[in-house]
């Protein structure tokens, strides 16, 4: 069960699907209107229909399929760390500003890569931090707060 | 003849020193800026419109302009180094010159780039200056049937443009159109998919999810094949071979004809331009399977089309005074702030103005080809900076382009959610170029259904009667017999494998 | 020790207080940002870009521009409402903002007046009624476009560049008010809806004057009348809706006008709106507003803020009657 569910097409017919039914399900209360008065739910229907049918169909495709391609193993640790790093920065740039936001993304996201060497991390760090500064904000005057709200 | 003397009018103010120097300007922090990802054309203008305020108008916006083209060309570099589409018409770039950078033919691909961009550059500031009023009012006959036409012809085209199974490139496209719908709609005022989230009621934002989707997503890939890229490899030199050189040429002809013809046209117009130029190029090529794996063509064509529409898209501003687009409405604010008014008048009234304006065109273009060819040795160079230090710079500068938007974190936040979908699509063998195309067109289209079916109060036959609109339509059943004919006679199980 | 104590405690309170003291004169020391609630380009960017410049200029800082567009203001709106009330950060709002989008959309998470302080209001934006002589060559009155409006009911339509912008509400009202039927299509912002009226997808429109002054004084829109009580100054020969069109009353204006969160200490209000309405007030500003075919205004805080809880009102009813409503 679980080989035929790691082939590239019956996941990712199953994710077309699942947005589907999300788009289905998130737009039922809009107003589907008639074909010549179209109301804001009418197209929205008919997309996640389609998209229910193209993903059913490619699932089903490739379920049929022996020889289709599987998903390659994933790297968790690339993933998480980048994932982290980026969740970070949003939540940081306003309440402790751009320096601090550089510093935790490039930190975190070293994590993810391979060599990582520390003080290698460390340097770039800090030089994106200022970097950033100077540029983003001393230069372009971008409104982005360097030290927090 | 009177256009000669016209001409030299606009030099002889282009030419003056101090223009010169300011379109250079221009030209430099357009594109040093565009180069930082998720700062286009339009954020460039609007951050250096201030500096601009002390000069004289026809200074003002020669510098103007210069950025604007710089924008739009250092968009393309990270397009093509980095993957990171900064604006729409960049996003195309990236399909196939950042796949000649990571066979190491990045030089190649910006030279192309540099080059095809300024072809098309003159060639569409010529019709600027010969053919503005008839170009504009071919930009004036569009009418909602058409533009409804208009994009089922580019989402037709957007099955061409994926080189992979054409069933997951529909998904990918259908996917795109509802992600699209997210946001207010325009007739009734109702909230679609915004979960009361206010900045999500204007709809998710175009650098947002490219950044997410292409910029993130491309990190997460490269990482988890421990794939150091090889454009840490220069193969051959700098410069385009003969052979790329030699490709380009009718594909730069193409894309630049297309662009001009597009640009004219109003918002989806423009849009249009680099997607129907690369569709155009896998259509009329030998060997169609090249595109997504390093086709200079992919590269050439898109970049003039881009440029071509980047001048063409003046006109209607010029010579009717109408904005037709947010970049244009933000020049003709700069305009009225510098008391000029463009018009049909302007010609007459203000010479100088015009003429300059359209000399320095040219000259812009001319200059960026100097400010970027030397460049390009820099800029492959800092491609060879060791991944590991590449990457986290590569997210910062996602996050500070997505946040510098709108001040907004919960940008950011979409567009972790975007590059994880990205990431999830690209392992799952699909492609996120169709799903782009599908959440720019898929809007415009519903509105302009829907408006053609208003105004011709529910009488469909109004696509097929209106000559642009039926010609459209008539092109876009052939594009797709066309795509489709080959499939049709394999086995179904086929059809749905790459 | 006791005396040492006691010196040093009188010290630092000494200094405590010359540092608050200190805190409050020491404002502006950096960067003001003035919040817009529309992207770059449009009216309320183009005129807050005029006034930062010498608002820099008067109080020695520089003075940026941040807009924050979505939600027809509400996204720059709120971020304000939230902001400190430091005097750093500031709001151009609009009668869009402030006055008709709290009757408009069903709840807004602030509240227009007890978040907001009032600085001083800016300038008046009248809305013109323009047609296309090309598409219409024989309009030339507010009068014509009625009574071809009534010859031929349905037949003709009006653009606005989106449900509920002032361009919908002038022209609703007007259909309402004269009884005449033309059907309102929304654009999408003011490129495409200009580009309808290029077209004759559309016939009439009612827009803001800032973006049409250029293509009125071109010959490329014809204006029939504006939507204030007096004509402009941009525009001294072209009639009220009131008169051209017989419709008694008919006003519909938004203005612009500059705000802060609430709790603004007085000072520094009142410091902001002396220089303000210096600049504003000044024969040179004044003339380059008029040419933009805005009437300038300004105000003390406390007439700001009456001529808003005014105005809310009577939107109120525009609204209802129009029957605009967004999520």
């Amino acid at each position: 069960m679980s080989n035929i569910l790691l082939r590239q097409n019956v996941l990712g017919g199953l994710l077309l699907v699942l947005f589907g039914v999300l788009g289905l399900a998130l737009g039922a209360s809009l107003d589907i209107g008639t074909v010549r008065r179209m109301g804001p739910g009418f197209f929205p229907r008919i997309l996640s229909w389609l998209l229910v049918g193209i993903g059913a169909g490619i699932a089903l495709a490739g379920a049929r399929d022996a020889s289709a391609d599987r998903v390659s193993a994933g790297a968790w640790r690339p993933l998480a760390m980048v994932t982290i790093a980026l969740l970070c920065f949003q939540l940081l740039i306003d309440r402790l500003g751009l320096v601090v936001a550089t510093i935790a993304v490039v930190g975190i996201a070293a994590l993810g890569g391979r060599d990582t060497r520390w003080p290698e991390v460390a340097a770039l760090a800090g030089v994106l931090a200022a970097g950033a500064a100077l540029l983003f904000v001393k230069a372009l005057d971008l409104p982005i707060p360097l030290w927090g709200r | 003849m009177d256009l000669l003397s016209d001409i030299a009018l606009g030099f002889g103010v282009a030419f003056s020193p101090v223009n010169l120097l300011f379109c250079f300007v221009g030209a430099l922090l357009g594109t040093l800026i565009g180069v930082l990802p998720g700062i286009g054309p339009l954020g460039a203008i609007a951050m250096l419109l201030p500096i601009t305020f002390q000069f004289e108008p026809v200074t003002a916006l020669i510098m103007l302009a210069g950025i604007y083209y710089g924008a739009q060309y250092g968009g393309s570099t990270t397009s093509i180094l980095v993957n990171l589409p900064g604006e729409t018409s960049s996003v195309v770039t990236c399909l196939d010159g950042h796949q000649m950078a990571r066979n190491g033919r990045g030089g190649a691909a910006l030279a192309i780039a540099a080059l095809g961009s300024f072809f098309a550059g003159s060639v569409a500031t010529l019709l600027v200056a010969v053919a503005s009023p008839p170009l504009a009012r071919l930009g004036t006959l569009f009418q909602a049937p058409d533009y409804f036409s208009l994009m089922v012809l580019g989402l037709v085209g957007a099955v061409v443009l994926a080189h992979g199974s054409i069933a997951k490139a529909i998904g990918m496209i259908l996917l795109g159109l509802l992600l699209g719908l997210v946001g207010t709609d325009l007739n009734t005022g109702r909230q679609r998919y915004t979960f009361g989230i206010p900045e999500l009621s204007d709809g998710i934002g175009f650098v947002t999810l490219a950044m997410g989707l292409f910029g993130v997503a491309q990190v997460l890939v490269n990482l988890e094949q421990h794939a150091m890229p090889r454009a840490t490899a220069i193969v051959g030199s700098l410069w385009p071979s003969r052979d790329e050189l030699r490709r380009s040429v009718p594909a730069t002809m193409r894309g630049t004809a297309i662009g001009s013809l597009l640009g004219v046209l109003p918002g989806g117009g423009a849009i249009l331009a680099s997607f129907a130029a690369y569709a155009l190029e896998k259509k009329v090529s030998r060997d169609p399977a090249r595109f997504g794996r390093g086709a200079v063509e992919g590269v050439a064509a898109p970049e003039s089309a881009n440029n071509a529409g980047a001048q063409t898209s003046f006109i209607p501003m010029l010579t009717l005074g109408i904005p037709s687009n947010a970049l244009m409405a933000l020049l003709v604010g700069a305009m009225s702030i510098f008391g000029v008014v463009p018009g049909p008048r302007i010609v007459e009234e203000q010479p100088q103005l015009f003429w300059g304006l359209v000399a320095s065109m040219w000259i812009g273009n001319a200059m960026l080809l100097v400010i970027n060819l030397p460049l390009i040795g820099l800029w492959v160079q800092l491609l060879r900076i060791p991944y590991r230090l590449l990457y986290p710079l590569i997210l910062l500068l996602c996050c500070i382009g997505v946040y510098a938007l709108n001040g907004s974190a919960l940008e950011v936040g979409l567009m972790i959610g975007f590059g994880l979908l990205g990431y999830a699509l690209l392992k799952l063998g699909f492609e996120p170029a169709p799903m782009l195309l599908g959440f720019v067109l898929g809007p415009l289209m519903e509105e302009n259904l829907r408006r053609a079916l208003a105004v011709s109060r529910g009488d469909a036959s109004v696509f097929f009667t209106r000559p642009i609109s039926a010609t459209l339509l008539a092109i876009s059943l052939l594009l797709l017999l066309a795509v489709l004919m080959p499939k049709v006679g394999r086995i179904r199980g086929d059809a749905f494998r790459e | 020790m006791r005396k040492t104590a006691s010196m040093i405690l009188a010290a630092a309170a000494g200094l405590l207080l010359a540092g608050t003291a200190a805190a409050q004169d020491a404002w502006p020391s950096r960067t003001i940002t003035i919040v817009g609630g529309f992207p770059t380009g449009a009216g309320t960017d183009i005129y807050s870009r005029m006034l930062a410049e010498p608002l820099g200029k008067a109080l020695g800082v520089s003075v940026i521009i941040d807009n924050k567009s979505g939600a027809g203001g509400n996204v720059g709106s709120e971020f304000v409402a939230r902001a400190r009330p430091d005097g750093y950060t500031l709001y151009f709002g609009t009668a869009g903002t402030h006055a008709i989008n709290v009757s408009l959309y069903g709840k807004l998470p602030f509240d227009v007046i007890r978040d907001f302080t009032h600085v001083s209001i800016l300038g008046d934006v009248p809305n013109i009624m323009i047609v296309n002589p090309k598409v219409m060559p024989n309009v030339n009155s507010c009068a014509d476009m009625m009574k071809l409006a009534r010859e031929k009911p349905g037949q003709f339509r009006f653009a606005s560049t989106g449900n509920g912008a002032s361009t919908h509400l002038a022209g609703a009202a007007f259909t309402k008010m004269s009884g005449v039927d033309i059907e309102h299509i929304p654009y999408r912002g003011t490129p495409p809806a200009m580009n309808a009226m290029m077209s004759g997808e559309t016939q009439v429109m009612w827009h803001q004057s800032l973006t049409v002054m250029g293509p009125i004084r071109q010959g490329v829109f014809k204006p029939l009348a504006v939507t204030t009580r007096e004509p402009i100054a941009a525009l001294p020969d072209v009639p009220t809706v009131e008169k051209a069109c017989g419709i008694a009353g008919f006003e519909s204006t938004t203005w612009y006008g500059l705000l802060a969160p609430a709790n603004l200490p007085d000072p520094i209000l009142r410091r902001l709106n002396r220089e303000v309405v210096a600049i504003v007030s000044a024969p040179e500003f004044q003339k380059r507003l008029n040419d933009l075919g805005i009437t300038p205004m300004w105000s003390t805080p406390e007439e700001f803020r009456r001529r808003n809880e005014a105005d809310i009102e009577a939107w109120r009813k525009v609204v209802a009657d129009v029957g605009a409503k967004l999520d």
